[in-house]
This record gives C-alpha cells, structure tokens and sequence, in this order.
C-alpha cells in the first residue's frame, strides 16, 4: 500500500460518518426528488393540475430556468435546496480547516509527519479525499435519480450526461470553498479559526449574490465576489452552455487557493500541539 | 550519526533554542534531560525536519534535517512527547497505518510487541484507550520499526512501573541491535540507567553532557583519619579532593578500586563510606536552587 492510499484510507476512516450519513440522505433526497417530478407530471398530464398551479410556485425560488417544467429542470432545481448546499459547503469548510490545522491542534500530525511521509504527499492526499468526498455526495445524488427513476417511471428521464454536468459543478463549488479555505488551514494551530474564514468568505460570497439585483451599479462587480454565481445546476443541466465557464471559474478558486496553501505549508514550522 | 552546529530556533522574542552543537554517535543510547521548556522537544522536532532552523545546522546520516528531512524521517522512528492518535481506529488499525507509511513491513513485530510485551488488546477503538496503553501502542511501533534511530520524548511518562521496566529493557535491546537512541525525559534515574551519555539543557541552551561510563566508573570517599590529617593522595589513584570540613574528607576517585583498597589499608583511617553518585547531583549543579541563582546571568 502506498503513502497515498494510507493517508486516504486514514481519512476515510476518520470521516466516514460524516461522509456516510450526507451521501445517504443525498440519495434519499434524489430518490424523493424523483417521486415528486413523477406525481406532478402525472398530475398536470391527467389535467388534475395547470403548470401555472400555484402549489408549485415554490420551483421557482429554488433557482434557475425551472419555470420550463421540464424533467430534468424539476429534477435538479432541488439542488439549489440550502439544505443541499450547505451540507457541501459544510463538508468543503470542515475538510479544509482540518487538512493541516486541525491536526496540529488534535496532536495527530506528528504520528505521520515523523514517519518518511512528505508534506506533498500528506496535503496531496488531503485535497484528494476533499476531491473524492464531494465527488461521492454529488454522486449520491446521480445515483439517487436513477434508482428513483426506476421505481417512478418520469415523462423523459434525464441522461446520465445531462445530470454529471450540474454533478460536476456541484463538486467544483465544493472546491472552489475548500480551496479558498485551505490557505488559513495550511498556516495555522488552531481549526476555529480556518473554520471562521471559510465560513466568513462564504456567507459574504451568498450576501453579495442576494443584495446584488439591489445595486444596480455594482450588480456585476458584486456578482464577480461570489463562487455562487458560477453555480447554475439547472442552467447547465437544461442548457448547458455555461458548464465550461462555470467550471473553469469554480477550479479557477480551486487552484488558486491550492497554490498559496502548498507554498505556505511545505515552508511552515509545525509545532507540537502542547 | 545525529551532527548539530549552531543549531537555533527562535520564535521572535523567545528563545525555544540557542547554538546547540553536538554530536549523537552511532549506536549509543543518548539522554537528554532538562525540565519543561528547556529545548528539548524543540531539538527534536529541528531534527525530524518539523522545525526550521533560524539558524546553524542539523545532520542526521548525512542528511540535512530541513532541507532532505524525508530522508531523515527514513532512519528514525519517533516517539512524541505528546502523544495522541486516532480515535476511530482499533489498535491493530493504528498499528498498520503506521506501517504503512513505513511500507508495511513491520506489522507483525508491532502487533507482537503490542501484544505480547505491552499486553495490549488491539480489537479495541484508541478513543476507548487510557493514555498510557496509547503510549504503549506507540512504544510497540517504534521499537518494531525497522530504522536505525529512535527518538523517544518522555517514553515513560504516562507508564506503569512494570511498564516503564519493559521499556527501558527495551531500549537496551535497541542499542545491542546497534540502533541509536535518543532519550528525552524527566526520570533522572532512568536515563542514567539507560544511557551511555547525558546531555543537560538548560534555557535553550545545551550546559553539559556526560559520560556515564566515566561517571559509573565515580566512587565518592568518606573519610576520616585518627590524627585529623589527610595524607598525601598518590596521584596514580586520580584521587580529587571535592570537599574537606572538620577533619572529615569527600573524595572522588575514578580509578581501580584495587590500588585504592591496597592503599587505604596502608593509612590510619578511623571512618569510611564509599558510595557512588548518581546524576542528581550532576543535574543539580544545573537546574538546583543555587544553580538558578547562579546560571539565570548566564542563559539570559
């Protein structure tokens, strides 16, 4: 087994509830998701319904061109749903403050980082299974479409394509968080406080998406502080036409919070947590 | 083995450590002692390559321990002082994630030292261990890891009597293998028991290091002669005279105890205690009531 698997397999272990019980209920949620497009396409095709009933206005705050009723857009409209988004961000905030400081703080990084472990290979394998575990929930979700679909027959079922394009931007918001968390992580003690920036960074990212439309002027500056407005899963699932530029901008944060976090922990003392 | 020159950290206005310079030598078990914040701990996270100087140099097997530590952390296996471990994992889990890191290879003696020697239930999760039976566990995998030096921070501090003897045994066997071993800790009777010499630290700051083969080798005399007068000391006994008060005389020998017997029955000596001394006295003369008031001038 290699340095790499160790580590991953390490995290795994040491995350698993976390990642187990999210993936879960990210499935469950697409499994309901999927039994919910199929009574409401069978309820507006038997006429018992109108599209325009006003029980499904609530669609239309979930985001995205939705309003179009298609399968696919009633589909992944939930995945704008704040539960479904903050469980991301929570997992993305939670990896990246524990990748370095939250190990200094629990004493832990001394057992590995005294063994012929590199410090490369230790964040290598940090952002991996940051990577993979946002993968997995987004996948969840993928697989929960699917196997809801089939048990509830939908008018036309989504490609496995058409859903790993919002699947993948989802994953790349994940890393845009962590990766813009990462850097506080990699030059720190203490996990609260990596954990505080992140999170900081993030609710004045969703502040600045909300009040943009009340500023005119600064609509678009505003929109351009936010990794929010790169995430449009409806529009990309439906459309797809904005899926490069959305990724690129999402790993565009990845990156470039991944630059400083390496720099700034290959050259850092790391003291004994006492 | 273990080189340092001018090795210094310091953390802004705090001198964690000032110009240590010494040499570990290849295969002997070297002590270090010194109380909390001494430098300690410090010197041995310069050398694992977790600290970087602020200035001079560490070696270990030739390689430099910042810029080549990956290298460095191959020869050594490393014992924290502050010791703490996974809590998801089962013991046996621990065990081989340890391994692993060292490419797996020595798994099977850790899980028989951990089982065997330390009595150690492995199927159980860490968070469910007390702190010594982690500390343990940690001892099982240095001891198995096939490295050339060990670095043990306060082996024996969260231990068990019976525990701690096993360990010390255990380090013997480490240095009849040839491996080096460096040993941090408090107890001054055990790493006068273990080592082959003693560095005392003091402030950051390396005071003094010790042979204890020599010092093993020390006799302290009581004696008092009938007429209240020492005689001469025959220089081929490397008799020093440490202390005279009232007609009664402390001396140091270090020499074989044969010619120093053939000589006192020549002498009229009405009262005598030989004895040996330990490395309190030594350790005193650095980190005692007197030495404070007398080294704080110069470690400052």
């Amino acid at each position: 087994m290699t340095v790499l698997t160790t580590l991953l397999r390490k995290h795994l272990i040491e995350a698993r509830w976390m990642l187990g019980v999210s993936s879960a209920a990210f499935f469950a949620l697409a499994v309901l998701t999927t039994w919910m497009t199929m009574r409401f396409e069978k309820l507006v095709a038997t006429g018992e319904m109108s599209l325009t009933d006003r029980r499904f206005g609530f669609l239309r705050g979930l985001g995205g061109p939705a309003q179009d009723y298609s399968t696919t857009g009633l589909l992944v409209c939930w995945w704008n749903h704040p539960v479904l988004i903050l469980t991301v961000l929570s997992w993305a905030v939670a990896r990246g403050s524990a990748a370095v400081a939250g190990e200094i703080e629990r004493g832990t990084v001394d057992m590995t980082l005294s063994r012929p472990v590199s410090r490369t290979a230790y964040l290598t394998s940090q952002v991996l299974f940051a990577t993979l575990g946002l993968a997995v929930l987004a996948a969840s979700l993928i697989v929960g479409i699917k196997v809801g679909g089939l048990f509830y027959p939908l008018k036309t079922p989504p490609t496995l394509l058409t859903l790993l394009r919002p699947a993948t931007t989802l994953t790349a918001l994940g890393l845009a968080v962590f990766g813009y968390t990462l850097p506080f992580s990699a030059v720190d003690v203490v996990r609260w406080r990596p954990t505080l920036a992140g999170a900081t960074i993030t609710l004045a990212g969703l502040i600045s998406l909300s009040v943009a439309n009340q500023f005119p002027d600064y609509e678009k500056l505003l929109q351009k502080l936010t990794v929010f407005q790169a995430y449009a899963p409806v529009t990309v699932a439906i459309k797809g036409e904005p899926f490069a530029y959305n990724l690129t901008v999402l790993l565009a944060v990845f990156a470039a919070g991944l630059v400083p976090a390496y720099a700034a922990f290959l050259n850092r003392d790391i003291p004994s947590n006492s | 083995m273990i080189v340092t020159e001018g090795l210094t950290k310091h953390y802004g206005a705090v001198h964690a450590l000032t110009d240590l310079s010494m040499e570990v030598r290849k295969g002997e078990v070297f002590g270090l002692l010194g109380p909390n914040g001494s430098g300690k701990t410090t010197t041995i996270r310069l050398l694992l390559g977790m600290l970087r100087p602020t200035s001079g140099r560490a070696t270990v097997g030739g390689h430099d321990c910042w810029s080549d530590s990956l290298h460095v952390r191959d020869l050594v296996s490393y014992l924290p002082g502050e010791l703490r471990l996974f809590g998801p994992m089962t013991g046996l889990g621990t065990l081989r994630y340890l391994s692993d890191l060292r490419g797996g290879h020595a798994l099977d003696r850790a899980v028989a030292i951990a089982e065997k020697v330390m009595k150690l239930d492995l199927s159980r999760k860490m968070r469910t261990y007390s702190t010594g039976m982690k500390q343990k566990l940690a001892l099982a995998q240095s001891f198995a890891d096939p490295v050339e030096i060990l670095i043990l921070d306060e082996p024996t501090s969260a231990l068990d009597p019976s525990a701690r003897n096993d360990v010390l045994g255990l380090v013997a066997e480490a240095r009849a293998r040839g491996q080096t071993v460096i040993f941090s800790g408090h107890v001054l009777s055990e790493v006068e028991q273990v080592s082959d010499r003693v560095a005392i630290m003091r402030h950051g700051r390396l005071m003094h290091v010790e042979d204890m083969h020599t010092r093993r080798s020390l006799r302290m005399l009581l004696l008092r002669f009938h007429d209240g007068l020492a005689p001469g000391f025959p220089g081929e006994l490397e008799i020093t005279v440490r202390e005279e008060t009232a007609g009664t005389w402390l001396l140091e020998h270090r020499g074989e105890l044969g010619p120093l017997l053939a000589w006192l029955s020549t002498q009229d000596v009405a009262e005598i205690a030989i004895g040996t001394e330990d490395l309190r006295s030594l350790y005193d003369q650095y980190h005692g009531v007197s030495a404070d008031a007398g080294l704080d001038g110069v470690t400052a």
